[in-house]
């Protein structure tokens, strides 16, 4: 997992699965990324294969962070099962979905 | 997490540490397990993400306790359905009926809703030993299409065979049960539920889902104690099991069961606490109990189980002792319900003969004094009173009138009342001396009123018609009441304890002489403390300038006890009677009637 850093945009990209045992890695690593310039957040789940319930909290938490600023979190190249998943606990409402990243 | 046994069958179990880390290999392993298995690609994905949702809720809510335990996975996978089993040691939590999201921007409570969003159901068993989490769901397409070479050809007709199997196995299970519950129906219509129908619809059961001993206990709360109603073996003379949480066997899982109202399963390697009834079933045990309540209301509990450490029953297995056992509690709800309803009809005729045998108790003509006329009254503010009243006729001598409330009301009071008044009409020769007759009265009835904590108070008034004067003694009754017509109203206490408070009570008789046109009134408190709609009371006041009325109107014996009614109903209204109500009213005779006055009486002020 390793961000960078593209105008005003966060880039989170490298996550292979976000499980329990992941998550709080995710939150980490926004926090002590994010610049005060940063409006939105973009994690590339492009080669994410697994996303639990705290996977899914981790995502809310960094969108809270940016929530603040007027920003949003996007959220680029999700698979179709995960998608559902996002789906079916209504956090596809919270979340931007750009079709390419 | 490594794998530790695999039995035949497509069953996995898994064991390992309490560890997120270990969960996340579990779940690999289940994944590879259903891919193997020719699960569909949707479906594996939805009982990866289940099985590590259960995973973390048994590592997240562990205990310290729990740490060092490990955490037992097992998955099977029928021709039809998947079922995902995780053991965990933690405090266990309560399993809602429906599984809500929580607040969009909420960062946890999701897992629940995930598992029962993914899973057709789901179930939480707790247990002493730990709990165990069970997810099923039947499969969207039963493996078939791995087939690309003959082997995988014959592979799939062998799992079609496994599927045609199974299903006929839930079919007969469900023919069966279904069968059991209409046989007991019917022999429940044809005749009242009878132990051996009950007996009967137990062995069916056991039968049906392979449980080796049972125990069925039926909630008495006039006993206090679920009581063995049908068991199996060693069950039969199980003590009952008090209903009181303060009394020993509650530490028992039946009684965790009823308090919890939800089941309890008991399996593994632990042995039961040595103090719980089941304990006699001896070890190893593995059961469910499962509490049952009819609208909220306890009318049993059912524990089923079998000789081995095993999980006892599968989910069907599970719904079957359910679907029994809810319906048994509604039928023996229902036929409590109809005993109750065959009670009440009993009682209420047996206490319409008891109210017949009380009024044939109340004298139907009263004797005639020389001079005097009497008329009494007495009405029960139930089927049955514990008023009473009588006139004795004494030998050239006198009139004794007795009037008497009995504390309380209903059946108790009505035996006490007829048993004074036998006492009473038996010993004439002390009617004269009604002090000294109280006297003896308190001594015949002390016991049986104290051994029951009842007491009676009394009236007794010996009339002596030819020298016009009353004889009064009182065992703590309300006073009587003499009406002058041109003086006053005259309280009459004549104060004694009543009957059956204490052994050798004395008294006092007062002597009254009775001027001309003189109304006595005698009287229970039921008349004094008649309420109207509003809850005033009538009070002793109003009855008092009620009978200076009467004395001044000259009002003759039966026409006052008429008016007196008519006094109390207008009073009363529409309000109910809530005490029996009983008097007694003499008057002089002959006696023409004057023109009464055109406004009613008041009592002058010093009568009051």
């Amino acid at each position: 997992m390793k961000t960078e850093s593209r105008g005003d945009t966060l880039v989170v990209s490298g996550v292979q699965n976000l499980g329990a045992d992941q998550a709080p890695l995710l939150r980490e690593l926004v926090c002590a990324s994010l610049k005060p310039d940063h409006k939105f957040i973009e994690v590339d789940l492009a080669g994410t294969t697994f996303i639990d319930s705290e996977g899914l909290g981790s995502l809310v938490a960094v969108h809270k962070i940016v929530a603040g600023r007027a920003g949003a979190v996007r959220l680029p190249g999700v698979r179709p099962a995960i998608r559902e998943l996002f789906r079916l606990t209504r956090l596809d409402q919270i979340f931007e979905f750009p079709t390419s990243p | 997490m490594p794998l530790v046994t695999s039995t035949p069958a497509r069953v996995l179990n898994l064991s390992g540490p309490c560890d997120l880390g270990a969960i996340r290999d579990a779940a690999r392993a289940i994944r590879a397990f259903l891919e193997q298995s020719g699960v569909a690609p949707d479906e594996i994905d939805a009982w990866e993400l289940v099985a590590v949702e259960a995973g973390n809720n048994a590592v997240n809510s562990v205990g310290p306790n729990g740490l060092a335990q490990p955490v037992d996975v097992s998955l099977e996978i029928g021709p039809t359905y998947v079922e995902l089993r995780v053991h965990d040691h933690t405090p266990g939590f309560e399993l809602p009926d429906h599984a809500e999201l929580p607040d969009s921007l909420s960062e946890h409570g999701r897992g629940l809703f995930l598992m029962s969003a993914l899973t057709d159901r789901i179930s939480y068993l707790r247990s002493p030993d730990g709990n165990t989490l069970i997810l099923w769901k039947r499969r969207a397409t039963p493996q078939s299409s791995l087939a690309a070479s003959n082997e995988a050809d014959s592979l799939a007709v062998a799992s079609l065979e496994a599927t045609l199997t199974t299903m006929t196995e839930e079919l007969a299970a469900s023919y069966e049960s279904l069968a059991a519950i209409f046989r007991f129906a019917a022999e429940f219509n044809r005749s009242e539920l009878t132990q051996s129908a009950v007996d009967q619809w137990f062995r069916d059961l056991a039968s049906i889902v392979g449980a080796e001993w049972y125990v069925f206990r039926t909630a008495r709360p006039e006993a206090g104690a679920l009581i063995v109603a049908c068991a199996s073996g060693s069950g039969i003379g199980l003590p009952p099991l008090p209903l009181d949480s303060k009394t020993p066997h509650r530490d028992g899982l039946e009684a965790q069961a009823v308090a919890s109202h939800k089941d309890v399963w008991f399996y593994g390697i632990q042995n039961l606490a040595a103090t719980d009834p089941l304990a006699s079933f001896g070890s190893p045990l593995a059961f469910i109990v499962h509490p049952v309540y009819v609208n909220a209301e306890l009318v049993g509990v059912l524990t089923a189980g079998r000789y081995s450490q095993q999980a006892p029953f599968s989910a069907v297995q599970v719904n079957i002792l359910h679907t029994f056992a809810d319906f048994l509690g509604i039928a023996l709800r229902n036929a409590w319900i109809r005993e109750q309803q065959i009670r009440v009809r009993l009682v209420t005729h047996e206490l319409e003969i008891a109210a017949n045998i009380q009024r044939s108790l109340l004298p139907t003509r009263l004797p005639e004094p020389r001079g005097f006329r009497l008329a009494g009254h007495s009405q029960s503010a139930n089927e049955v009173g514990g008023d009473l009243f009588d006139v004795m006729k004494v030998d050239n001598q006198g009139v004794l009138l007795v009037i008497a409330d009995v504390m309380g009301k209903g059946v108790p009071a009505a035996l006490f009342a007829a048993i004074l008044r036998n006492q009473i009409r038996a010993r004439p020769d002390l009617a004269s001396h009604p002090g000294k007759f109280m006297a003896w009265l308190n001594q015949v009835l002390f016991t049986d009123l104290d051994r029951v904590d009842m007491f009676i108070t009394v009236q007794l008034v010996f009339l002596d018609p030819e020298a016009r004067e009353l004889r009064v003694a009182s065992a703590g009754h309300c006073p009587l009441l003499v009406a002058y017509p041109e003086d006053r109203v005259v309280e009459i206490a004549a104060d004694g304890p009543p009957l059956g408070i204490s052994r050798h009570a004395e008294f006092p008789e007062p002597v009254i002489h009775l001027a001309q046109g003189a109304r006595v009134l005698m009287l229970t408190d039921g008349l004094t403390e008649l309420r109207d709609p509003e809850g005033s009371l009538l009070g002793l006041d109003a009855i008092k300038t009620w009978l200076y009325d009467a004395a001044l109107r000259r009002r003759p014996a039966a026409e006052a006890h008429d008016a007196l009614l008519d006094f109390a109903r207008a009073f009363r209204r529409t309000a109910l009677l809530r005490d029996d109500l009983t008097f007694i009213v003499l008057a002089d005779y002959p006696e023409p009637m004057l023109h009464p006055p055109s406004t009613p009486a008041t009592l002058p002020s010093h009568a009051r």
